[in-house]
């Protein structure tokens, strides 16, 4: 795959006299960038990794899970490249969303607007004629001989099993992250990509970030100089009672949620009639919102219908400190999968994983074999410090990665720290990360804006604000921000550009054309989270050992062979 | 991930009106600013209820370096009087006279004692002082010291301590307390047993900003902490490290003096050039008369500064000198260098030169610097000597390193330092003890229960032992931790100290739920409640039941805000100062309760860094870098804490080494 040099400027010389150009001179590539996720699919990825503009007639695809991540994923498509043909769920509540978006709040419906949207269908059932609905798993799905590919994102448990039978059905897959449960099923996806010769592809998004493919060139051209520490952090503000992990059940508290919704809107409803002259703007929305909850919560209480044992759903169970046991349902483990670890990751599945994975891609930018690097070691704590009994994932995660430096080969001292945390209860700082060089340091900020501070250039450069994101030079060291902003427009964070390449590797298929996260790349990801995580359970420290990182060999951390004979794989 | 510079503003703002407000503060903040309450005039009285003392204690100061210099620059006078000092490096006692002139900043926090004290020279300031140069032995001999202050190298603290309170002097003692937690308890056995003070250096005990954050917390404004983020992060870099001191020996810093002497003669020629042609163009004949009586005096007042400084040298090597006489001489010289100054003035303006001709050669700065290094170069004296105060020639990395290295440097060595924990690590993690502590209701600091740690020399060269890069996460108990029915409730302190990269500086974040504190620097605070749509907006508090406090909305600019940003605004004490007039304090009032016939021990306001918090700091810092150590062993680098290791009374160490007060080293 080839990738498209950046513009040279001779004046990248990095003096303070050369300030006015030092606002790197990818700004162009930037500003492109910014306007390819606002616009949507007009080409930026396409130009800034190698891939072509348009396939011939777009990609048939089959959506397996449409829940949260499936949603965001069916809205960042590119209808130019991927058509979807199929969906799969055996949730109503994920259906109903699939084709109308996720009206849980203004920015959700952004995210994911659902496929009449997307696809300008003129209602459910006009969509329903294209696309077709499986509700009872996605076996029928595979066997669907119109679908090309499928894409993938269904709990983390189940990744390997649908992937696998995916490719033996002969289909091309996207597959959400992390890549599997353990690394013994990533290694069986892996090598049955290699048997079906079919690609697989990894949603690990910042592959496919302008912003951070421009802080790897940042690194890369020694701007920062030599990297030595990298903290990454994913900070989110939930707390017992409002978890975004946490979503509601189709149980009796709902369901007197949404009675108390209906009360409500039939009585504003009521009201406003009888006071038609005296109506407000704020009367309205008052009312639109309550019936706005109500249908919300109908909309989940279809739930209720379904049998989650049906589909291999167990009912968790935790063991409390007194000895006594909680039950959980199996609706529980469907529909707060990432709580439970027979179902999830946790946070470093979740979230860690996609912030290590840009660790390690910046950290490789500076050597000089091209290799990307793999950890030595990892430390961790971490457990429930917040929430209540009510899940067994841990609820905040410390971690600390060690890395070789690119001179760690003639001197074993040289290593770069890794330090990530996740927590819950306080989202200050949000989630980013900040690479520090000895000249300098960037602070990658929600996958939205890049800040760029060098220690020999102490004064700020104005960016020029009109024109959009720039990068900003200021002083290391500095408390406060840069004094403008990199960016200030919505930026596509990647999803739209990884299933671009995706659709347009199938159309294109050759040694070269593959995705930038294959299973290999993958497979490291996931090595790394779930390392990460026995760390933390083992509260000790665990060693990398390189055999977990090759698909051909058989260790793993688990200690458990990869096997894709197993009998789930069976089609 | 960075703070923007609006939340910054935000935050600031909000951390004002918080204690600024009479539900948090008490009104403490409105009467100091009512009463004009400042550092060293009362603030730390006030705020941490301490009294003042009528007669100065009589102080000597131990170790003169960076940290005894800064020490030195925050007495109060009113409390402390400096009576002797002792370190056997030359540069250090001149330091300790004349301060440390390396930049405006080591000027501000290192004024030297001239200054602190008002002396006219070194020879005024040497009268009051005595100087021990030869070890501190002597200077615990001195019946007229009551008290010392030691900031000597980490592994000097213990039998520095030790031996002074068997001599009979209370004691401030720099922290880390110790250099491993069987001296910190041996430490704190003999103070009981000698029935003198021990206190130790963690300012941030005695930081009026630090204890109103404490204020918030306790009021529960921030709710339940459930994570603390602390760093000091320095740019530092191979050839230009802070704790890299250069060395006497270095022929680079011969070069550098005769560099500055050549500099300083080439700016006096071209200087002298500029004054003759201006002179040149003026034609009145009185002016010019003048100023060939100016030029004479110019050539003439240095020389006979000269002579009578050699006078003045000769004389205190004669026992038989009078002090008449030295006053005699110096009263003159200091007539000559004001008269010198004065000449100086007004010759540029008759020769109708502007002011900023003479700023342009700069002959102060230079003198200053041809000063500083030829001060610097005079350790080489005791280049030999050393070894006899036990510092030992090594050999690191392949590299003979000289005892005087050792010296000098001895943040970077295992025997002497205790690396980044010790130096910077301890402070924020007592900080962060604190923190932790505040939301409990039995008043008890809270204990780590493990530590986790990482590190190593990860950009500087083998030119030191200790590790350039250290990170650890600390787990706390969180006050409805039990081990047995609730033991997942933790806190976690992640703590980093690197160098090659000072991002972010150095300060604490507290979160949680309910909002976070920022501590920047020791300097400023930021408070922000949980964000409203992403967005953190002023707030100001308000009364919630009967001891606590909840965020409202608020405007910026309360009269609140304006009064506490009045008290607060940096220049801020980090507690140096308060922490030595609060043992000044209490050596006092021992006295008044034992004239009273009461017992001594029971101080009304006990230090706030006592043997017991201050063997808990050292404690902390020296088990992370204990579990650091077990990684680069191939060992698990977690080391869970015992709760006999934070108990004086308990042989117990994590070193696994018995305290013995009767060691040879404190004989």
């Amino acid at each position: 795959m080839s990738s498209i040099e950046p513009k040279k400027d001779s004046s990248m010389t990095h003096t303070p006299e050369s300030n006015n150009s030092s606002g790197f001179s990818r700004r162009d590539l930037l500003r492109g960038g910014v306007a390819a996720g606002v616009v949507g699919g007009i080409g930026l990825g396409s130009v800034y990794f190698g891939y072509g503009s348009s396939v011939r007639d777009p990609v048939r695809v089959g959506v397996i899970g449409t829940g949260d991540e499936g949603g965001v994923l069916m809205g960042a498509i590119n209808p130019d490249y991927v058509k979807v043909s199929a969906i799969a769920d055996i949730r109503p509540y994920n259906i109903h969303r699939a084709f109308h978006g996720d009206s849980s709040s203004a920015s959700a419906l952004i995210a994911r607007p659902g496929l009449i949207s997307k696809y300008g269908y003129a209602n459910e059932s006009d969509a329903r004629r294209d696309i077709s609905v499986y509700t009872d798993g996605y076996e029928e799905l595979l066997d669907n001989p119109d679908i090309e590919g499928v894409i993938i994102a269904l709990p983390l448990h189940l990744h390997a099993e649908a992937s696998v039978k995916a490719m033996r059905k002969g289909k091309h897959v996207l597959c959400e992250k992390l890549m599997a449960h353990s690394v013994a099923e990533c290694k069986e996806m892996a090598r049955t990509a290699e048997q079906t010769n079919q690609l697989l592809a990894v949603g690990h998004q910042r592959h496919y970030s302008i912003l951070y493919d421009n802080a790897r060139e940042m690194i890369r051209r020694g701007m920062i100089g030599d990297l030595h520490h990298i903290r990454a952090q994913w900070h989110r503000g939930n707390l017992p009672g409002r978890d975004s992990w946490q979503q509601p059940l189709p149980d009796d508290a709902l369901r007197s949620e949404m009675n108390r919704y209906a009360t409500e809107s039939a009585e504003l409803f009521e009201q406003l009639a009888a006071e038609e002259s005296q109506w407000s703007a704020g009367d309205s929305t008052r009312r639109d919102s309550a019936e706005a909850r109500r249908k919300l919560a109908e909309m989940r209480l279809l739930d209720a219908e379904i049998q989650p044992e049906k589909y291999g759903y167990q009912a968790p169970q935790l063991t409390l400190p007194d000895g006594s046991i909680k039950k959980f349902s199996p609706h529980e483990e469907l529909i707060r999968w990432r709580l439970w670890n027979r179902t999830g990751g946790g946070l470093m599945a979740e979230l860690g994983s996609h912030q290590l994975d840009a660790a390690s891609i910046f950290i490789s930018a500076l050597r000089d074999d091209g290799k990307k690097v793999q950890p030595l070691s990892v430390t961790g704590v971490g457990g429930r410090h917040l929430f209540p009994p009510d899940r067994d994932a841990a609820d905040h995660v410390y971690c600390n990665f060690e890395f070789p430096a690119p001179d760690y080969e003639s001197d074993p001292n040289k290593k770069i720290v890794v330090t990530y945390s996740s927590i819950n209860g306080n989202g200050l700082g949000g989630y980013g990360e900040i690479v520090m060089g000895t000249k300098g340091t960037i602070v990658i900020d929600r996958e939205k804006e890049v800040e760029l501070y060098r220690k020999d250039q102490p004064t700020s450069i104005k960016a020029d604000k009109s024109a959009g994101p720039v990068l900003d030079t200021t002083e290391s060291g500095a408390y406060a921000a840069a004094e403008t902003k990199a960016t200030t427009g919505p930026v596509s964070r990647g999803y739209t550009e990884e299933i671009e390449h995706w659709a347009w590797c199938i159309r294109n298929r050759s040694p070269e054309n593959v995705p930038r996260c294959g299973p290999k790349v993958a497979l490291a990801d996931a090595v790394i989270a779930l390392v990460a995580n026995k760390a933390i359970n083992s509260e000790s420290r665990v060693v990398f050992d390189p055999a977990w990182f090759d698909p051909d060999s058989d260790a793993t951390p688990e200690g458990i062979a990869p096997d894709a004979s197993r009998k789930e794989y069976q089609i | 991930m960075n703070i923007r510079p609006e939340d910054k503003e935000v935050g600031m703002e909000n951390f004002y009106a918080a204690v600024g407000s009479e539900h948090t503060s008490g009104n403490l903040l409105a009467e100091s600013v009512d009463e004009n309450l400042t550092s060293g005039q009362g603030l730390g009285a006030k705020y941490f209820h301490y009294g003042t003392i009528d007669r100065p204690v009589r102080i000597g100061v131990i170790g003169t370096g960076d940290e005894g210099s800064v020490l030195i620059g925050a007495l109060n006078p009113k409390y402390a009087k400096v009576v002797a000092i002792a370190d056997i490096r030359p540069y250090n006692v001149y330091r300790a006279f004349h301060g440390d002139k390396s930049s405006a900043n080591a000027r501000r926090v290192r004024p030297g004692l001239i200054k602190v004290y008002g002396w006219p020279d070194e020879e005024a300031a040497r009268k009051e002082v005595a100087v021990y140069e030869d070890g501190y032995e002597q200077l615990l001999d001195d019946p007229d010291v009551e008290a010392v202050i030691i900031a000597l190298p980490l592994h000097l603290h213990a039998p520095a301590s030790i031996k002074a309170m068997r001599k009979g002097k209370h004691v401030l003692c720099e922290k880390l307390m110790a250099h491993s937690v069987h001296e910190c308890k041996e430490m704190g056995r003999v103070a009981d047993e000698s029935d003198k003070l021990l206190a130790v250096g963690h300012q941030r005990h005695y930081s009026v900003l630090y204890e109103n954050a404490v204020q918030l917390i306790k009021k529960n404004l921030i709710g339940p902490i459930h994570h603390i983020r602390a760093q000091w992060h320095r740019d530092n870099l191979p050839g230009n490290d802070s704790w890299q001191k250069p060395l006497p020996t270095d022929p680079v810093m011969a070069a550098k003096l005769q560099a500055a002497q050549d500099a300083m003669a080439r700016a006096q020629k071209e200087f002298t050039a500029v004054k003759t042609a201006a002179k040149e163009k003026i034609k009145d004949k009185k002016t010019l008369q003048l100023l060939d009586k100016f030029d004479r005096e110019l050539n003439a007042h240095p020389k006979t500064i000269e002579k009578l400084r050699k006078e003045l040298t000769d004389l205190a090597k004669n026992p038989k000198a009078t002090d008449s006489e030295r006053q005699k001489i110096s009263a003159q010289i200091a007539k000559l260098e004001t008269r010198l100054a004065a000449v100086n003035k007004t010759y540029l303006r008759k020769l109708r030169l502007d002011p900023s001709v003479a700023r342009r050669y700069n002959l102060t700065a230079l003198s200053e610097q041809v000063e500083i290094l030829t001060e610097q170069l005079r350790d080489a004296e005791i280049a030999t000597r050393v070894k006899d105060y036990g510092y030992q020639d090594r050999n690191v990395g392949g590299r003979d390193v000289p005892a005087l290295e050792e010296l000098i440097r001895w943040r970077l060595w295992n025997r002497t330092g205790g690396g980044l924990m010790a130096e910077l690590g301890s402070h924020q993690l007592d900080a962060a003890g604190i923190f932790i502590s505040a939301l409990r209701n039995d008043g008890k600091k809270a204990k780590p229960l493990s530590v986790t740690a990482v590190g190593g020399r990860h950009v500087f060269p083998h030119d030191r032992d200790i590790a350039d890069h250290v990170y650890c996460q600390f787990e706390y108990p969180a006050p409805d931790y039990d081990p047995k029915t609730a033991p997942e409730k933790k806190i976690v302190v992640s703590y980093s100290s690197i160098n090659g990269n000072g991002f972010g500086g150095y300060g604490e974040t507290v979160l949680g739920t309910k909002g976070s504190l920022i501590l920047d620097r020791e300097k400023e605070v930021l408070l922000l409640a949980r964000p409203k749509y992403g967005k953190y907006e002023p707030t100001a508090v308000a009364p919630r039941g009967k001891d606590e406090c909840s965020f409202v909305d608020g405007t910026s600019g309360s009269p609140e805000a304006r009064l506490a940003r009045e008290a607060l605004t940096w220049p801020l004490s980090r507690g140096y100062t308060e922490q030595i007039e609060h043992l000044c304090w209490a050596i006092r009032e021992r006295e008044r309760l034992a004239k009273e016939g009461k017992d001594p021990s029971t101080l009304r306001v006990p230090l706030r860094c006592s043997p017991e918090v201050a063997l808990a700091d050292a404690v902390i810092a020296l088990s992370a870098n204990l579990a650091m150590e077990r990684g680069d062993d191939g060992e698990n680098p977690r080391i869970e804490f015992e709760d006999a290791w934070f108990d004086i009374a308990s042989d117990e160490t994590p070193e696994g080494v018995t305290p013995d007060t009767n060691r040879p080293e404190y004989l």
